[in-house]
């Protein structure tokens, strides 16, 4: 029995002593360090390689292997500056697009966020979980009926309709992620705004918009951003007039060429705010969209 | 007495207005509020999928609605039964789930979980540029992987080359270009499930860890009994909206291969679209388009039974 004991805690203690500790700590944590890199490398290098080409000349561009290291010009984007009257006006189409949709969606989502993080009603749950599954059903299946009326009602190729398609996909996550912000401000301050005097409208402006400012911002910005990326609807139901830049960037495919320049190019300005929006909203992006809360 | 002591006016009229509000008029101003979001949805999505329903009996080409000739279940069956086409796409599209939601789970997890181990401001700054794909568009990141896999300017070749081995025709290969497609698409998508995980993960509280720890739990014991039952419904949220997605999948397939070559990467969404917009046939089209909610609706709901059997057993 003692001979037993004595070698297992003599087990123990070489397992638990400090070298061995601190050496199976360190290759853990190299490990970790190594997975992240490897990680963070895999998803910047695409990234960069797309810069680099809108970067590069025709004649850097054709070597093979590719070139790695170059002399950067602005070439390519000076070139697509000077036949610039189309894509400007894309430009315009996308952002105009994306703010509408912003706006549609934050406005109507807030009062359906508001109204899930405030007041509990029959049905509750049930109408919030549907409002989420609504997202879980493919928009495709809507695109036929949807077409027909929206093109008598003149809404295919127009500003409008788009961004009321925009809104509608994305009214669930934000009513989601507002819910949560919502959530976030505590009741009682709303409570005592109004027994200082504050209407019910005038507690939710002066105290609850306020506090939940960054929340609804950010909720804007994740809108705005799968607005200003969307392709299919864009490509199905624009054609000229409410032309998007997806839509543009991928009609440098031409008969199985691709104008890699001009791809680049224009991906390249598609992405650029998006790195902007990255380091805004990412903090709120991960309080927003924790769904485990919901069970 | 307290109530003597409150000044005059502006509270006593609030706290009366408080108590007037019968609880039927809150609920009533609850309600009211869901309106312009349900409506818009109803508008938008909902009612034309139910009117597709309709569509989808009967036989008509796609700019007029005036020859519509009903036909019952004649292009499910033509579909279902008949259709070559929709087989190969039926079997790319699951291929392409399968691989794709299981690369993006197991990585997104992976680094969800080396994320957690890490300090705030690691975080902070890696965050960001983990979340990057995830906020480009897919008309733009099938494109810049077709540069990624091109057989003599793409990256990829251009690394196997640098290190000795054959380049080779990723894009033009069927097997090899559902294989890119995927590894494409998990690019992409891979940084949802991270968000969400590591959202999971960070709101997890201490003290089961505490606990478990003076107990003498091992890490992988911890994981196993804590950290695991904790984020299943986050896991199982997750693998819904990524499962859903990845079957209606467009964009990057779209801009990546076009569904070739042949129809070796050809996936539902973009038979749909090509049966819709350059075939015109409408009520096949609608079948079809039926089918694929079908195909998300069963598995949704099989995700969902999955989360109550695990809610009730833990």
């Amino acid at each position: 029995m003692t001979c037993a004991d004595t070698s297992s805690s003599a087990a123990f203690a070489a397992k638990h002593s400090p070298i061995w500790y601190r050496t199976r700590r360190m290759l853990h944590r190299s490990f970790i360090n190594v997975f992240l890199l490897t990680a963070l490398a895999a998803t910047i290098i695409p990234i960069y390689w797309m810069i680099a080409t809108s970067l590069k000349t025709t004649a850097q561009m054709v070597v093979s292997p590719p070139l790695v290291v170059f002399s950067p010009t602005i070439e390519n984007y000076l070139a697509l500056a000077g036949r610039s009257r189309w894509l400007l006006r894309n430009l315009i189409n996308s952002v105009s697009i994306t703010a509408l949709t912003s706006v549609l969606t934050l406005f109507f989502g807030s009062m359906a966020g508001f109204s899930f993080s405030r007041y509990r009603f029959p049905g509750h749950r049930f109408l919030s979980f549907t409002i989420l599954w609504t997202r879980t059903l493919p928009p495709i299946v809507a695109i036929v009926p949807l077409f027909l009326w929206m093109s008598d009602m003149g809404l295919v190729d127009s500003h409008l309709g788009l961004s009321l398609i925009y809104t509608a996909l994305n009214l669930p996550f934000a009513v989601w992620m507002l819910k949560n912000f919502f959530d976030g401000v505590p009741i009682q301050l709303e409570e005592a705004a109004m027994i200082d005097g504050c209407s019910r409208i005038g507690a939710y402006r002066r105290v609850t918009i306020p506090l939940a400012a960054p929340g609804m911002a950010a909720t804007a910005i994740f809108v705005g951003v799968l607005a200003w990326n969307e392709f299919m609807f864009a490509l199905i139901f624009t054609n000229v007039r409410a032309k998007t830049l997806p839509v543009v960037v991928m009609e440098s495919i031409v008969e199985d060429k691709l104008y890699w320049m001009d791809m680049a190019t224009i991906g390249t300005i598609i992405m650029l705010p998006m790195f902007l929006f990255a380091v805004i909203i990412y903090r709120h992006l991960v309080k927003g969209l924790s769904f485990g809360a919901m069970k | 007495m307290a109530d003597a002591s409150w000044p005059r006016g502006l509270p006593q009229r609030a706290r009366r207005r408080i108590r007037s509000i019968s609880i039927s008029r809150l609920q009533l101003l609850g309600y009211s509020l869901l309106v312009p979001s349900f409506a818009i949805i109803t508008v938008i999505l909902i009612w034309p999928s139910v009117q597709n329903i309709a569509l989808s009996f009967f036989d008509f080409r796609l700019p007029q609605r005036h020859h519509m000739v009903f036909v019952g279940f004649d292009n499910y069956i033509r579909l279902l039964f008949e259709d070559r086409l929709f087989h190969r796409a039926f079997i790319n599209t699951s291929i392409f789930v399968v691989g794709s939601v299981t690369l993006q789970f197991v990585l997104g997890f992976a680094i969800a979980l080396a994320l957690a181990t890490k300090s705030h401001w690691f975080r902070r700054i890696t965050g960001p540029i983990f979340t990057l794909p995830y906020m480009i568009s897919p008309a733009v990141v099938g494109l810049t992987w077709r540069l990624m896999w091109h057989y003599n300017l793409g990256l990829i070749n251009g690394a196997l080359s640098w290190v000795g081995l054959e380049p080779v025709r990723w894009l033009s290969t069927p097997e090899l270009a559902l294989f890119a497609v995927i590894i494409t698409e998990v690019w992409r998508n891979t940084p949802f499930m991270t968000i969400i995980l590591v959202a999971g993960l960070i709101s997890l509280p201490v003290e089961p860890y505490e606990s478990a720890t003076i107990d003498g739990a091992s890490a992988w014991q911890r994981f196993k009994w804590i950290t695991m039952p904790f984020l299943i419904p986050t896991i199982t949220v997750g693998l819904l909206l990524q499962t859903v997605f990845a079957i209606r999948v467009f964009g990057i397939v779209f801009t990546l291969t076009g569904g070739g070559p042949g129809n070796a990467t050809l996936p539902l969404g973009i038979l749909l679209y090509r049966q819709t917009f350059r075939y015109f046939q409408g009520g096949y089209s609608a079948a079809l388009a039926i089918v694929m909610l079908v195909v998300g609706l069963v598995v949704s709901f099989g995700y969902l039974s999955l989360l109550k059997k695990g809610g009730e057993t833990t």
